[in-house]
């Protein structure tokens, strides 16, 4: 994975975000909190997870999901290699 | 009882239209609905040519909805997330509505993105919203998921290994799998969100939560009458003093890849068939009629006020609903009762609900499907109930049956009827079933009383009379 890569994950990420909580992209940081600092609540938290998966064709098992804090760590989990057994890349219609 | 005024029947409350919003397809926009209504169009196309390799059909003709999703700020990304294709396009048709009856919505609570209508008060407005099959769409495609997730990945697995050893028998062996994989179409991920996308009230949830209505939401699921019989739930809510709003209508979306829906209603051997191009197929009251046009689905939503109260707040009042009758057949699941004694009753009962007389009626927007069985028996009904031969026309037979959304779709077509003072024809109607003063070219009327009528499969007849707007001199 080279930084471009991670760069362009980080502004998908962003883009969802924004999207999703209505805010411009450019406010969202990195190290903002997805419940306290976004005001993401957490039946939005599951759909954004859903959203997530769907975008990034890939499906992230509920260990990987435990440390989704911040918005940087939504982008280190995409960045990182698929978890064994986490059922790698989604394919489906 | 002639002479007596609409909504004089019982009580003293009278309820006004104040809006009208669609998704059909014939399109949302209203002006260009109803052109395009007036001149007989219709969208029939032949059905998706995937849904004939998982078995024969009998009926090879639908009408498609089209694009029918639109940027709405009622919904952010994550709403659409949570919300089945049906009660989006409820919404859609709110919004439509609500925007036809000059009431603007006002952000109430940003964070959840949440609205308030501007001099609605939000316990005494309700939903009423009619569904034949809820978010089935979402019920289909997360079984599908389940059923089919594993095993399509396990056989993707299988042809790559398959592809490694390289022979071409193997290659052969490889393609078949391939191809039947291709006739698996399943979503890529479980649905997070299905029960609460599945239920049935979840679209009445989603207009009484997204616009901030207290009153009471209620769903009424009577298949083919369902979006009527809301209507009529909605009509009396507000005439019995229990609201003084409602949003009111159906909403309906029987699409899927497999085109299963399709085919339940073609295994009944109720769907058009035959060998006529696709736009002549469909033929409500036509001596050539074979079955009805399956419709991939749409909404239609009523705005409904206290008519004091509309006009108190300015707003347009395009119509009246001015009598609601419903009786069951208690007969059988998919047939008429013989000789139609309840939807006779259904008809005499809305008309004295609104206090008319049955030749106070100028227009009947008919249930009209193109069945065999069923435009006979209707005819016979309105030739016995309307003596004096008012105008009839079939909505059916340029829409399609949209199941829970049709009687609202076809309420909604009344209004601007009432309204505009100009009859849609009925397509395709060349040798009609009975004497009944079928419209079959765009006719210039004004009828001060019409009827819109549905009957279900169950046996659930829902019949709405409806009056031109009341001058304010009446009230």
């Amino acid at each position: 994975m080279s930084e471009n890569d991670r760069e362009e994950i980080a502004r998908k990420v962003r883009e969802v975000l924004a999207e999703a909580i209505r805010r411009p992209a450019e406010e969202i940081r990195l190290e903002d909190e997805l419940i306290q600092d976004l005001g993401i609540e957490s039946v939005d938290l599951i759909a954004l997870v859903f959203d997530l998966e769907d975008t990034f064709g890939r499906h992230l098992d509920d260990e990987e999901l435990k440390g989704l804090t911040t918005v940087g760590s939504i982008v280190d989990l995409l960045a990182s290699a698929p978890a064994a057994g986490a059922g790698g890349e989604a394919k489906g219609e | 009882m002639t002479g007596l005024r609409p909504g004089g029947g019982r009580a003293g409350r009278r309820v006004a239209v104040t809006g009208v919003g669609l998704v059909t397809s014939l399109g949302s926009d209203l002006a260009a609905f109803w052109r395009r209504c007036l001149a007989g169009e219709a969208e029939v196309e032949p059905v998706p040519a995937a849904w004939s390799t998982y078995g024969p059909l009998r009926s090879r003709i639908w009408s498609p909805l089209g694009a029918w999703e639109r940027p709405t700020p009622l919904l952010g990304r994550l709403e659409i997330r949570q919300l089945d294709p049906s009660s989006r396009i409820a919404l859609l048709a709110a919004e439509s509505a609500l925007d036809h009856a000059a009431l603007p919505r006002r952000a109430a609570d940003p964070k959840r993105n949440g609205f308030r209508l501007e001099g609605i008060e939000p316990e005494r407005a309700g939903v009423y919203l009619g569904t034949g099959v809820g978010g089935l769409q979402t019920c289909l495609e997360s079984g599908r998921f389940l059923a089919f997730d594993r095993g399509k990945r396990r056989l993707r697995e299988l042809v790559a290994r398959l592809q490694e050893e390289g022979s071409l028998r193997v290659e052969e062996a490889a393609g078949e799998i391939e191809a039947e994989l291709d006739r698996l179409p399943i979503p890529s991920l479980f649905n997070p969100f299905s029960v609460a996308m599945t239920m049935p009230n979840a679209s009445a949830a989603a207009l009484s939560i997204k616009l901030g209505l207290n009153g009471p939401a209620v769903t009424v699921a009577a298949a083919c009458a369902s979006g009527t019989a809301a209507l009529g739930q909605g009509f009396r809510a507000i005439r019995e003093g229990r609201c003084d709003f409602a949003l009111a209508g159906g909403t309906e979306l029987l699409s899927d890849p497999y085109g299963c829906c399709f085919r339940g209603f073609d295994a009944l051997h109720v769907l058009a068939t035959g060998e006529r191009p696709p736009g002549e197929a469909n033929r409500p009251f036509d001596e050539g009629r074979t079955g009805f046009l399956f419709g991939e689905g749409g909404a239609a939503l009523l705005v409904l006020e206290e008519l004091e109260g509309a006009r108190r707040r300015g707003a347009p009042i395009r119509a009246e609903i001015a009598g609601y009758g419903e009786t069951s057949d208690a007969w059988s699941v998919m047939a008429m009762e013989p000789g139609g004694r309840q939807i006779r009753r259904a008809i005499e009962e809305a008309l004295a609900d609104a206090g008319l007389d049955a030749a106070d009626v100028g227009y009947v927007n008919a249930h009209g499907t193109g069945t065999p069985a069923n435009d006979p028996l209707e005819a016979g009904v309105l030739a016995e109930v309307f003596p004096h031969r008012p105008r009839v026309n079939s909505t059916k037979s340029l829409l399609g049956h949209t199941l829970g959304a049709s009687g609202a779709i076809e309420a909604a077509v009344t209004v601007l009827s009432l309204e505009s003072g100009h009859l849609h024809p009925s397509r395709n109607l060349e040798k009609p079933v009975g004497d009944l003063a079928y419209v079959t070219a765009p006719v210039e009327a004004s009828p001060r009383h019409a009827v819109s009528q549905s009957f279900a499969f169950g046996g659930q007849n829902s019949v709405l009379a409806l009056s031109q707007a009341p001058r304010a001199v009446e009230g």
